[in-house]
């Protein structure tokens, strides 16, 4: 199963090894239904038996899994292929019992050798939570990941050990990123000044502001026509804030601000000013940075300002020190202001002229303004002082801190670190490091953050390390290597106090423990970690916005953030059916889904009665339903200009039949899109009939494809590609199925659970294991698949019985 | 005049009956009475409102309580002010292009068959109109009914112009005053007419009433000025006196204010204060020197203190960067006394009122202001002036139009584009309403 590959297995070995096991039977059967295709002529799906050892005991785990492959292909009736001679349904019965009984015997064979150590770093998202939770700070504009190299995706994860390899560069960002969360946490000093600036208000400005043109102002807002007032789309912020390089010191600060709205419908046409004047004006707040630049800058809040009525905002927010924030005006006018001043304002006043840049005087006071009043920030506030992450490892520090405070401190941090008990010789080389230190420098600060960044530099810190068992019959992990994996797989992140202490005590593994651990786990917010980042690489989210659609064709796209929507609906949903524990086949359909008022439209729905997301039931005939009518998953297989039958086709295979079909032969050109626009895409990919090596494969994708044609490249429902030309959205499956349209799709898989149930089985094994899947953990699936119906597909009880499984507890 | 020797409480006695008196009618006419107080050969640089070092406490008063124009033109000189704010029309429409004075050069006069005053439209409507001060227009005493026939039911106002020294005497000596027809000699005519106007004002009556105070200035300094212009710098003995004079002329604008007032119209009255033209001595602003723009061709010479407290129309204390000039009077005027423009009567402003009520809309007030002496133009907006000769200059950096402006400065040429423009929109001098000069 390590390549989760399934191919167009015909027939045929032959056994090296005769007469023995089960050769008896299997041997004339394969050579009569297989080996004409998968023997030493030819070698379809570049798969060949003949050179099969097939000695149960002495079965290498290659041909194990060739083995596999085949019972697997015989049990779902794929092979051999309807055109070649078919076995009896006797002949079958015997060869598949007879395959069972042999891998069985060599799986148990196996276990007993397979035992290795996993080795596995923590990809960056994790090294990043875990900093996160080691110190609890505040990490959404703090990333001292930033720099790290994107990690390699194996077998469709990125936290696959298998692919995370170390660098010298990596080294060398993990050195950095220890420096710069030392000087974050170690903070011995006092409580950092606040500050209070603010504009418009009376109260410690220096210069009490003038009332000129009946708005308040003062010096600094003295810019366009004396107005304090948000210039379209350029922001608002703190003149003095953004002179001072941003807030003091990291803490949270209170923003407050009042504005309202002027003149929403003016005498100027909408479409001269490129903005709508019948939405209300949102005002929305941003933090930036000025050293960081764009990659800084987020919207925090955004805000519905009312007409003519001054409305009085507050938003409390964690500032990284060097942020500061500003206002914008979210749907105020498109383009520049100096536009306005040239090409419109002549358009409705005959002493303007065109296209000159008229003085804005002119303009100022006729049209739409967001006007703000008043703009203040005051912080930092803490809870405590200092902060908990801080205290944590160093309570109380005394007046004169000295080394044997500097030890305890150590080991207190590398004990929680390391997320595991620590003996004295694995401390002693960084107390040591750290203690030299102080010697020499007797800066006890900074010897803390020498020792500190040591320890998180270690290999014990960066890598999940499983020891090796001292028995080497004893694979089964440690109490404190399972609440790692447990907290890895949920939350992506580091055990927290309760799993430490429950490893600790030694009653973790005790089954109804950990039940409930699982359960409190899920119910966690840090949970989320675990659908972003599973969603993300199952269902090929995280390819969603690498091919955007053309801007110019497609503004809606972009100005109701569709992608973004999209891509909360299928988290919502898959977090939904996590959280209700809810059949895992509603997946595949389900009469439900998640949207905000834009998604909706975009779906032809009616809009949604509610600010942001809400579940909505879906009417039958909405062809919605599912994750095959989610707008991300429809949009991340299609190139941003039309969809691509064959890129839907394989991620079916691939990710909800979990049967992916082989690369394509390297020499082999891809379809060229007809841009004289007569043929349709069905009609082009006709041509994979005409050659048998595209059709072997194509026969499975391309149906599963093109049934998904009504949903073009941005997944809007169609019926015709053009005034002439319909959509044929049936097709027929390798099986002789007939389907039709997307339900067709739905349908085929709603009556084969047992084969979605395994294929997210295995993905989530991969992930929760953070390893290949090898031959050996076929048993765990298999139990699990069978155990799911009584189970009624709940999507909780499955993560549940991975967590129970034979693999999940093992080396 | 008689009101202002009453003891205190007499006054504030008298005062309730007028109220009583007034409110009884019983058709009061509850249009606004109009105050304008045009003083003499004043610029910004001596009005401490606007920055000046010189204190100036009772017209800053009416700023606080008003609404002061930082941006406001009249011309460089008196005479085409004064005809620009009395007819609502520019200097090349009405020909008053520079000094004619009647008197000295023997020029027609300011006929009623062409001109319409504000004060002869406002009259006609129902107002009760009074002038006091200067009145250079008319050959005074000999045309006694000029002042009649322009509108003005009483009068209170100089009538020697042939010599220069006459305002120098005013103040000190007996000066010859016309008071609604009859001839007399005050020892202190600024004072004199101002207690004029205050007795008027405080008259009980059932219409409202036109206030028009062209002030004149009693200090030592005021020359001729086209001699003054070209005088260079001012000894500080005559700026010494100008001051004098300025502090007095305050003086008398604040007792005004309070006679307003005490009398209990306060709510219903606009007070307007501007000035003819720059200043005769140069002033200061924040200290540093400023210069004497009465006169010349420059930004100097037009720009004008214009403050308006209007209770009915704002609370005030607002300061206000709208662009005003002196033919925006007439119009506002018109627009407050509920009266339709004559049809036949050009005028070139534009009320002002929206920009007092605190409109911000743009498209209610001007874009441009534009002053004129001789065949020389001038136009600017909130940033640059443009004039006939092709100076250019970008008045929030160089106030006294000394210094190019930058071949680097991306905005400026469209601005001057825009002023050019408008320049060239406007009409040739009309032929000189008088006889050969």
């Amino acid at each position: 199963m390590s390549r989760l590959v399934s191919l167009l297995i015909t027939c045929a070995w032959v056994c090296s090894a005769q007469g023995e096991d089960g050769s008896d039977v299997l041997e004339p059967f394969l050579e009569s239904y297989c080996i004409r295709c998968h023997g030493p002529e030819s070698q379809k799906a570049d798969r060949r038996f003949d050179q099969l050892a097939m000695h149960g005991t002495e079965l290498a785990s290659e041909d194990a899994e060739l083995l596999q492959e085949i019972l697997d292909q015989l049990n779902l009736a794929a092979m051999p292929p309807d055109e070649e001679p078919q076995p009896s349904d006797e002949q079958l019965k015997q060869v598949v019992a007879e395959l069972t009984n042999m891998l069985a015997k060599a799986r148990e064979d196996a276990r007993d050798q397979v035992g290795r150590v996993v080795l596995r770093r923590l990809n960056r998202a994790e090294y990043r939570n875990t900093i996160r939770d080691l110190f609890q700070l505040n990490m959404v504009d703090f990333d001292p990941t930033i720099t790290f190299p994107t990690d390699e995706s194996t077998d469709g994860f990125d936290n696959v050990g298998e692919g995370l390899v170390t660098s010298d560069y990596l080294l060398r960002n993990y050195l950095d990123a220890a420096h710069q969360v030392a000087d974050k946490v170690i903070l011995p000093g006092p409580r950092p000044e606040k500050i209070h600036y603010q504009m418009g208000g009376e109260a410690s400005s220096p210069s009490a502001p003038e009332i000129l043109n009946g708005v308040a102002v003062d010096k600094e807002g003295r810019k366009e026509a004396g107005r304090l007032f948000i210039k379209f789309r350029q922001p608002l912020g703190l003149p003095r804030l953004d002179k001072k390089r941003g807030v003091p010191a990291d803490g949270e600060y209170v923003i407050r601000l009042s504005a309202s709205a002027i003149r929403r419908k003016s005498r100027y046409k909408d479409e001269d000013l490129r903005y709508n004047s019948d939405e209300p004006m949102r005002l929305s707040l941003s933090i930036d940075s000025r050293e960081l630049g764009a990659t800084a800058h987020r919207i925090i809040s955004e805000y519905e300002i009312p007409d003519d009525r001054v409305i009085e905002i507050e938003h409390r927010v964690w500032l990284e020190k060097g942020f500061t924030f500003h206002a914008h005006w979210a749907n105020g006018p498109n383009g520049s202001f100096k536009r306005i001043l040239r090409k419109v304002l002549p358009k409705y006043n005959k002493d303007a002229l065109y296209p000159i840049r008229n003085p804005p005087e002119m303009y100022v006071g006729s049209g739409p303004e967001l006007h703000v009043h008043t703009l203040e920030i005051e912080g930092p506030f803490y809870d405590q002082w200092p902060p908990a992450g801080f205290a944590r490892f160093f309570p109380e520090p005394p007046k004169k801190p000295d080394a044997e405070y500097l030890d305890k401190s150590l080991i207190r941090f590398a004990a929680t670190a390391f997320r595991k008990p620590i003996s004295q010789d694995e401390i002693e080389p960084y107390l040591r490091l750290a203690r030299e230190y102080f010697a020499e420098h007797g800066d006890f600060w900074a010897a803390a953050k020498y020792g500190l960044r040591a320890i998180l530099t270690s290999p014990n810190f960066i890598y999940l390390v499983e020891e090796n068992p001292s028995d080497p019959s004893d694979r089964r992990i440690t109490e404190h290597e399972l609440a790692s994996r447990l907290s890895y797989f949920l939350w992506s992140s580091m055990p927290d106090d309760e799993l430490r202490d429950l490893a600790d005590r030694g009653t973790l593994s005790d089954a109804k423990t950990l039940r409930a651990q699982v359960e409190r786990m899920l119910g966690d917010p840090k949970s989320i970690a675990f659908c972003e980042n599973f969603t993300g690489q199952w269902l090929g989210l995280r390819k969603l916005g690498e091919m955007p659609p053309d801007p110019e064709k497609n503004p809606g796209y972009y100005e109701d953030q569709l992608e973004e929507a999209m891509r909360r609906e299928t988290q919502l949903f898959f977090a939904h059916v996590l959280q209700e524990n809810r059949s895992i086949m509603e997946f595949v359909h389900a009469d439900y889904t998640f949207l905000n008022t834009a998604l909706a439209g975009h779906y032809s729905l009616p809009a949604v009665q509610h600010r942001g997301f809400k579940k909505v039931a879906l009417p039958p005939s909405s062809h919605r339903g599912g994750l095959l009518g989610h707008g991300s998953i429809l949009t991340a297989t299609s190139n941003g200009v039309e969809t691509q039958p064959v890129v839907r086709g394989v991620w079916v295979l691939e990710n909800l039949l979990g049967t992916p079909p082989n690369p394509p032969p390297p020499d082999v050109e891809p379809i060229e899109p007809d841009t004289r626009g007569v043929a349709t895409i069905r009609e082009l990919m006709e041509k994979h009939r005409n050659n048998a090596t595209c059709y072997e494969c194509h026969r499975k994708i391309d149906p599963i494809g093109l049934s998904l044609e009504n949903f073009d490249y941005v997944g809007t429902w169609r019926e015709r590609y053009s005034k002439k030309l319909p959509i044929d959205s049936s097709g027929e499956l390798p099986d002789g199925t007939t389907i039709k349209g997307p339900e067709g799709i739905k349908s085929f898989l709603l009556s084969r659970p047992e084969q979605f149930t395994q294929c997210l089985t295995e993905k989530l094994m991969i992930y929760a294991l953070g390893r290949r899947l090898s031959f050996s953990d076929r048993d765990d699936i298999d139990r699990i698949v069978a155990a799911m119906p009584e189970l009624e597909f709940g999507f909780r009880e499955l993560i549940q019985q991975i967590v129970a499984s034979e693999g999940f507890h093992s080396k | 005049m008689n009101l202002m020797n009453l003891p205190p409480l007499n006054l504030a006695l008298l005062t309730t009956s007028i109220l009583c008196h007034s409110s009884s009618p019983v058709h009061a006419d509850e249009r606004p009475n109009v105050i304008l107080i045009v003083a003499d050969d004043i610029g910004c640089d001596w009005v401490s409102c606007y920055g000046a070092e010189h204190r100036t406490p009772n017209v800053d008063r009416l700023a606080r309580e008003g609404v002061r124009y930082e941006t406001a033109w009249c011309t460089p000189s008196s005479m085409p002010s004064q005809v620009t704010l009395l007819t609502g029309q520019y200097p090349f429409r009405h020909g008053w292009t520079g000094d004619h004075n009647v008197a000295q050069q023997g020029a027609k006069e300011l006929s009623s068959d062409k001109f319409t005053t504000l004060a002869r439209a406002l009259s006609a409507s129902g107002y009760v109109a009074v002038v006091g001060g200067q009145w250079q227009v008319n050959r005074l005493p000999e045309q006694s009914n000029a002042l009649k026939k322009h509108g003005f039911d009483e009068h209170c106002v100089y009538t020697n112009f042939k010599s220069q020294k006459l305002k120098n005497q005013a103040q000190n000596s007996s000066s010859q005053i016309m008071t609604n027809g009859r001839l007399s000699s005050f020892p202190n005519g600024p004072q004199t007419i101002n207690s004029f106007l205050i007795d008027f004002i405080t008259r009980p009556r059932a219409q409202p009433f036109l206030v028009y105070y062209p002030m004149i200035l009693t200090g030592p300094a005021t020359a001729s000025p086209r001699s003054d212009s070209n005088a260079s710098g001012t000894s500080a003995d005559d700026a010494l006196r100008f001051a004098e004079a300025v502090t007095h002329m305050d003086q008398l604008v604040g007792e005004l204010i309070d006679a307003v007032d005490k009398a209990g119209l306060r709510q219903n009255t606009l007070i307007l204060f501007t000035s003819d033209n720059g200043s005769a001595v140069a002033g200061s602003f924040d200290g540093k020197p400023f210069e004497a723009g009465k006169g010349s061709k420059s930004d100097s010479g037009a720009h004008v203190p214009f403050i308006v407290r209007a209770p009915f129309l704002t609370e005030g204390g607002r300061v206000s960067r709208d662009l005003i000039d002196a033919t925006d009077l007439y119009p506002t005027s018109l627009e407050l006394a509920q009266v339709d423009p004559l049809r036949d009567r050009e005028l070139d402003g534009r009320s002002f009122l929206p920009s007092l009520r605190g409109s911000e809309d743009p498209f209610e007030k001007r874009n441009w202001i534009y002053s004129q002496l001789g065949e020389f133009r001038m136009i600017r907006d909130w940033q640059h002036i443009l004039d006939s000769d092709g100076n250019f200059h970008d008045l929030t950096k160089d106030p006294l139009q000394q210094s190019e402006v930058s071949l680097l400065d991306k905005i400026a040429p469209g601005r001057r584009q825009r002023l050019e423009m408008i320049l060239k929109r406007l009409p040739k001098d009309a032929p000189v309403p008088f006889g050969a000069r």
